[in-house]
């Protein structure tokens, strides 16, 4: 396979233009290009070409960590492949400027340098010119000049490796109908998904909503089949000096219709007074304190916190909104945010009061219900038996499960839950209760939050995963919201013998992570600068290191070219045996030479005492350590003219016998 | 080793070989960035590899009728030698003739491995060179176990060499090569011939089945050496008979039998027709008879007992059999043998054939080897022992030797010198020298 210097140049050169880096892919494409001009090689031996991967090695870390400190992790992956070209620089030249067909690329990097195995050389040169144009290509220019440029790219490599048995014009006509349907190829794909975006954007848009906590929706797994997925992921620390609160919340919701929760309260804007907010309106009751760290991924969310939270003090926190029922949502924060929560659980909120939407139950859903209820004949009962007799139908043949069966042969989840299966996960119960409650005239409202019951091994602080959210349902007694929570209590440990083997280390990982974030945080300094001028340091002296182990000499590519072409063939025979077989036909198998030419000489005559003498000349000229003398090798040359001319003029004549 | 993953590897190799047969190296190249580009491209929206899928696609759709086009028409004959050497590559002469009434051109040749592919045994049990300096997941899963058994197999590298234009009836030939990558036999199972499509992806093969046997004898070092060790000892009967440790060689006369001669060396043919008990007499003669001992005792054929043999043969192809006789000692897993090279003996091109297939021995121990050498000392001149390690046995033959006052030159065969100085100075075995495999420039020091 052949891949001319100046292919990767030109390729270089474009990905320069197309991803916007002219001036280095100008300076790139000179460097590679200019291989061409040198007449000096450089000497690499199979330990300089791993050393060479090591530097390419260490350039790559190098570039992949400036990246990771100066990019969104979005577009990582995409910004390394963008700088490919740039990146793996030392690899091609080291193939280029050494004159090697195949190089080892195998890195050490100093891991265990002792041990070696063989390694299979590779020909790097067209897989740098195909990386080059996949970088271009990822860099998304949307230039209407990239598919001619690539298509002429090709067009440069694939006749330089053409088919020589077909002509230069086939090669030509199938190259511009294959670039043709290509093109039309191309823009049927744009077509195509155009169209498959536009049918699949409500779909996707779904899905993705699902993925993060909404403050206006809870979307229920009730309709899935399938087993729940639960994370170990740490999304929540609280340190607290007393006893932890249980259940700390995040969201409640009043409405649902199709599976899902949905809330049409109207968010507030919270004041703040030196970044202490007040929850709850004074006069406030001091009880307990709890600080809290959370993650805000998207530097907004609902906040988790205790019942009864009257008071906040968060610096990281800058704004927030409120319900009339007490959830709250950071609408501008800090990615980690570490708040001071303080808290009475006997404090209630006074807006706090359920409307007719906590007591609305869709028919169908009635309907369902209806056939539990009917039996219990609570019409006269109050409302704390009423909840007491729900509580005691869910303990009453109800298993918790991460199980989703569906709605099987039932009308939907919720009847096969309540009448068929019996068995569900934390948001079947809530619902469940939810709307029983309603169904007995009690209001209600479908909660969701964490639990906190696990304890960090690294520091003194409850910690909460993703598996730890939880949903509840809160009924309106008495004038208080009371917690009505029916799921079975051994779901906690259900869930935690799911989790990995690898919990404590991901746990010290996340750990450090934050104490990191943390730090980052509370100083002012840009550590990513001082970050990546410390990488780059360190890269520096690691590429130095690795450059002095390196041998490299250069050679002159004349030289390199003598001792490639010498060659014992510089004997007049070879072109004499050529003639012999257009005379008398190829050589038998152990046939030697003396014995084809006596076998020729039976029906030609072709002066075979001659041939024996230049025969021995030969032989002498080969494999004689003096070689031959000034004489004896103007006699093998005079001899061998001689009879060339003879037997060439003589086999024309054979061949024309017109033109004597 | 798993026998799915044998099975696995030996379908993939199939398939592999399928393709390459179909497909040539720019275009398994392009076929494999089309499958890239069509996975990374499906968004067009975010890059624009699509256009690139798009492009590389249609030339792989159109490139591909063109392989059906092109059938050869030249006739191809091959002269192989019939011995080479490992690692050095092999050149010989291919004739070619185009019988057709139109010039050929583009055409490529390639010479065919006939070996099979490994057994499962062979995977299970064998280890690739160096492969414990593989890591853990390379270890478990054996892929280069396999690449490995794969290249032995084979035995050579074959490469393809574009075949002359070649004008209507026109005959002429060329010099083609491959590389034997080890000793021992190669067979060929003929050679293939394939032109490409105009675009240069894909080929349409035709194999011709021409089958060849090549004996690849062992790498050869120089060897330094004085005159040989050991001085000349009287063999009974002659050059002939010592050589295989008999009487029954050249007889120079008869006479009567004395107290003490040996039965079998009565004539009863003469005695017969004399009627007294005659004996023959044989010629006796005194030359030099040297032994050289091959240590075949290891679990693998790694570098160290591949050095090892080709040590050995560079001993052997030194040597002026017209003059000595040389025997060579080794064991192999079915018996011991003894070969000896001289005048009446085995050629040079014997042992050297031997010493090309030679194995490691497994199932025997040294001491039985050393028998053999304990009882040959009595005739041998000298001895040249081959060693691949060093424990109390073979201490025990080599001090045997020095009791015995007999010459000997020990070249113990090492991959870590350092730790081979220490156990020789250990069991004070100060005249063994050592052969260190990591030696760039390796030479053989008999002096």
């Amino acid at each position: 396979m052949i891949t001319p210097p100046l292919i990767i140049a030109s390729a270089v050169l474009f990905w320069g233009i197309e991803s916007g880096n002219l001036v280095i892919g100008l300076i790139l494409g000179l460097l590679i290009g200019g291989v061409t001009l040198v007449t000096e090689k450089w000497r690499l031996s199979d330990k300089d070409c791993v050393s060479v991967s090591d530097l390419t090695s260490v350039i790559f870390l190098t570039a992949a960590t400036l990246i990771f400190l100066h990019v969104e992790m979005v577009i990582f992956l995409k910004t390394i492949i963008i700088w490919l070209p740039l990146i793996l620089l030392p690899l091609i030249i080291a193939q280029l400027y050494s004159g090697r067909e195949k190089i080892i690329i195998g890195t050490r990097l100093g891991l265990n340098r002792t041990k070696s195995y063989k390694r299979t050389p590779l020909d790097f040169r067209i897989y740098y010119l195909a990386l080059c144009l996949l970088s271009t290509a990822m860099a998304n220019s949307r230039s209407q000049l990239f598919f001619p440029c690539a298509g002429a790219l090709f067009f440069w490599l694939l006749f330089v490796n053409r088919g020589k048995g077909f002509s230069l014009l086939t090669f030509v006509m199938v190259f511009m109908m294959a670039a043709g349907c290509g093109y039309t190829a191309l823009k049927g794909a744009e077509i195509a998904h155009d169209y498959i975006s536009q049918k699949t954007r409500k779909l996707v848009r779904g899905y993705f909503r699902s993925l993060h906590a909404d403050p206006f929706q809870s979307h229920l797994s009730f309709g899935a089949i399938g087993r729940l997925k639960t994370s170990g992921k740490i999304v929540l620390r609280l340190k607290t000096e007393g006893k932890a609160p249980l259940l700390l919340k995040q969201g409640s919701y009043e409405s649902f219709n199709r599976q899902i929760w949905h809330s049409n309260l109207v968010y507030q804007p919270l004041i703040s007074q030196h970044f202490i907010w007040n929850l709850l309106p004074e006069p406030h009751v001091p009880a307990q304190k709890a600080t809290i760290e959370f993650y805000l991924p998207k530097e907004k969310g609902l906040l988790p916190h205790p019942k009864g939270s009257y008071q906040l003090n968060g610096p990281m926190i800058f704004e927030m909104e409120q319900k009339s029922d007490g959830i709250t949502r950071v609408t501008d924060g800090a990615p980690l945010i570490t708040y001071e929560l303080f808290y009475n659980s006997a404090l209630e909120r006074e807006t706090d009061v359920p409307s007719r939407r906590n007591l609305a139950l869709h028919p169908e859903e009635e309907h369902i219900l209806a056939k539990i209820v009917d039996n219990w004949h609570v019409e006269n009962a109050s409302d704390k038996e009423k909840v007491s007799k729900i509580r005691h139908f869910f303990v009453d043949g109800f298993t918790y499960s991460l199980t989703l069966r569906g709605k099987g042969s039932y009308s939907s989840p919720l009847e096969h839950f309540l009448q068929g299966s019996r068995d569900g996960y934390c948001e079947l119960f809530a619902t469940a209760t939810t709307l029983l409650l309603r169904k007995v005239g009690v209001p209600s409202r479908y909660v969701t939050g964490f639990t906190v019951t696990e304890k960090s091994r690294f520091e003194n602080k409850y910690i909460v995963r993703e598996r730890h959210a939880h949903a509840w349902s809160e009924a309106y007694v008495d004038g208080v919201w009371m917690v009505v929570d029916t799921t079975p209590p051994n779901w906690f440990d259900i869930d935690n013998m799911n989790r990995s083997s690898f919990e404590k280390v991901r746990d010290f990982l996340q750990f450090l992570r934050l104490k990191y974030d943390v730090f980052s945080m509370q100083t002012d300094q840009n550590y990513r600068l001082l970050l990546s001028l410390v990488v780059v340091a360190l890269s520096i002296i690691l590429l130095y290191r690795i450059y002095r182990r390196m041998d490299t000499t250069t050679i002159d590519v004349e030289y390199v070219q003598e001792t490639k072409t010498f060659s014992p063939a510089e004997s007049p025979l070879y072109e004499i045996e050529q003639r012999l077989v257009h005379i008398g036909g190829a050589r038998h198998k152990d046939e030697s030479f003396l014995l084809w030419a006596k076998r020729i000489n039976g029906p030609k005559n072709i002066d075979l005492a001659t041939i024996e003498h230049l025969f021995h000349l030969h032989q002498k000229l080969r494999f004689d350590p003096t070689g031959l003398e000034g004489y004896e090798q103007k006699q093998l040359d005079e001899l061998a003219h001689r009879w060339l001319e003879t037997y060439c003029v003589s086999e024309e004549v054979q061949h024309n016998p017109k033109t004597i | 080793m798993s026998p799915r993953l044998y099975n696995c590897y030996l379908f993939l190799t199939k398939i592999k070989r399928r393709i390459h047969r179909k497909v040539g190296p720019l275009g398994r190249l392009f076929i494999f960035f089309t499958i890239l580009s069509l996975l990374f491209g499906l968004n067009t929206k975010v890059t624009m590899i699509y256009q690139l899928a798009a492009l590389l696609l249609m030339l792989l759709l159109f490139s591909f009728p063109f392989s059906f086009f092109s059938h050869p028409t030249v006739r191809l004959h091959r002269i192989v030698p019939k011995t080479c050497t490992a690692g050095e590559k092999l050149t010989y002469i291919l004739q070619l003739e185009n019988r057709s009434e139109k010039p050929l051109c583009g055409f490529i040749f390639k010479e065919r491995s006939g070996a099979e592919y490994p057994r499962f045994e062979d995977f299970n049990s064998c280890h690739e060179v160096r492969e414990k300096n593989r890591n853990y997941f390379d270890r478990k899963l054996g892929y280069y176990r396999w690449l490995w058994l794969l290249e032995r197999n084979a035995g050579a590298r074959f490469h393809s060499f574009p075949l002359p234009q070649l004008f209507p009836q026109e005959i002429t030939q060329m010099q083609v090569s491959l590389l034997p990558q080890r000793r021992g036999y190669i067979h060929l199972s003929g050679y293939s011939v394939h032109r490409l499509d105009p675009l240069g992806f894909f080929k349409n093969e035709v194999f011709v089945k021409d089958p060849e046997k090549l004996l690849v004898l062992p790498k050869m070092f120089p060897v330094v050496q004085t005159e040989l060790i050991g001085s000349r000892k009287y063999h009974r009967g002659g050059l002939t008979s010592a050589a295989s440790c008999g009487e029954s060689g050249d007889v120079v006369s008869l006479r009567e039998y004395r107290p003490g001669d040996p039965v079998k060396n009565i004539d009863w043919k003469v005695t017969a027709r004399v009627g007294n008990t005659i004996v023959r007499q044989y010629q006796d003669e005194y030359f030099s008879r040297y032994g050289l001992l091959l240590d075949t005792f290891t679990d693998q054929e790694d570098t160290v007992f591949e050095d090892a043999v080709s040590v050995a043969a560079s001993i052997i192809v030194q040597q002026d059999a017209t003059k000595n006789l040389i025997d060579l000692l080794f064991a192999c897993d079915s018996c011991i043998s003894s070969i000896a090279m001289g005048p009446g003996q085995a050629e040079q091109n014997t042992l050297l054939e031997v010493l090309a297939c030679i194995v490691p021995c497994r199932y025997q121990g040294f001491s039985q080897l050393a028998k053999l050498v304990m009882t040959h000392t009595g005739v041998l001149s000298g001895l040249i022992l081959i060693l691949v390690k060093i424990d109390e046995e073979r201490k025990q033959l080599i001090d045997y030797l020095e009791s015995l006052n007999i010459p000997h030159r020990i070249l113990l065969i090492s991959d870590d010198k350092q730790k081979s100085k220490a156990l020789l100075q250990d069991m004070s075995l100060h005249r063994v020298r050592i052969f260190d495999v990591k030696s760039e420039g390796k030479l053989v020091d008999l002096t």
